[in-house]
């Protein structure tokens, strides 16, 4: 939830400080949604990450949940779709010319929050294969 | 401690869109404006239906001053009930009028179909077509 509010709105952010010509008027309806929902979320997730990762301090055995372990592996498989969309979309985009700054700073916004997604699960499921 | 730091990452990233995001569309102040704007523009619409009424009732010919009449009875408010300044009408020519509010923040309204704001008059030219 987190990860996709923030690429939500750095979208948002991208199209308002980077306009085209052909662009309808920009609607903040859409950019309020999207903050209320990380103000909410980001403190849960922050929470929970932390809760998850004091529980597995004290107990090593929590990481060998086999849900644990599912939900990680569902996350990476997912995580590295999107970055392999997201290389895929970039190359069409190059070669269509529509490698604008825009869609440049949206496809690294994207790849990078991906990246990190799939970074911290694959430390996460290493660690419960240990 | 890799992971910290994608934790780390990721709401950093997180908090610095929420504040770009609400410095962007302006806190509640520019939420209420905006309402308060969208309420000026509908009120232009029903004024648009009021001189439709009231050149037809005159056959066909765009009134040169608007006011209610018996026949075109509208519940219409002839001034922004917020900062109590009267809407202008603007005859200008046989087939286009103009409607202007005291907008506050016309460059965030959005309206569709032929008819466009000029944000810097704070008027929506119409068209009459008998």
């Amino acid at each position: 939830m987190t990860a996709w509010n923030i690429n939500w709105l750095g979208f948002e952010l991208i199209d308002y400080f980077w306009p085209e010509p052909h662009d309808s008027e920009f609607y903040f309806g859409e950019t309020r949604w999207t903050i209320s929902t990380l103000i909410v979320f980001l403190p849960l997730f922050l929470f929970m990450n932390f809760k998850v990762l004091d529980e597995a301090g004290k107990d090593p055995a929590r990481r060998r949940s086999t849900v644990r372990k599912w939900f990680g592996y569902v996350t990476l498989f997912i995580a590295a779709g999107v970055l392999v969309g997201d290389l895929v979309f970039t190359l069409n985009a190059l070669l269509s010319g529509d490698l604008t700054l825009r869609v440049i700073l949206k496809v690294a916004l994207l790849g990078g929050i991906s990246a990190l997604v799939f970074v911290y699960f694959r430390g996460e499921m290493n660690d419960a294969e240990e | 401690m890799r992971k910290n730091r994608i934790i780390i990452a990721i709401a950093a990233l997180s908090l610095a869109f929420i504040l770009v995001g609400i410095w962007v569309t302006g806190g509640p102040s520019a939420g209420q404006a905006e309402r308060r704007d969208a309420a000026r523009l509908s009120d232009l619409y029903e004024l648009q239906d009021l001189t439709f009424c009231l050149a037809e009732t005159a056959g066909g010919v765009l009134p040169d001053e608007i006011s209610l009449s018996e026949i075109c009875k509208r519940e219409i408010a002839l001034t922004d009930s917020n900062s109590g300044e009267a809407y202008i009408y603007q005859r200008i020519s046989d087939r286009s009028y103009l409607w202007c509010a005291p907008f506050e923040l016309p460059e965030r309204i959005r309206v569709f179909g032929e008819n466009r704001l000029n944000i810097d008059t704070g008027c929506v030219q119409f068209t009459y077509r008998p």
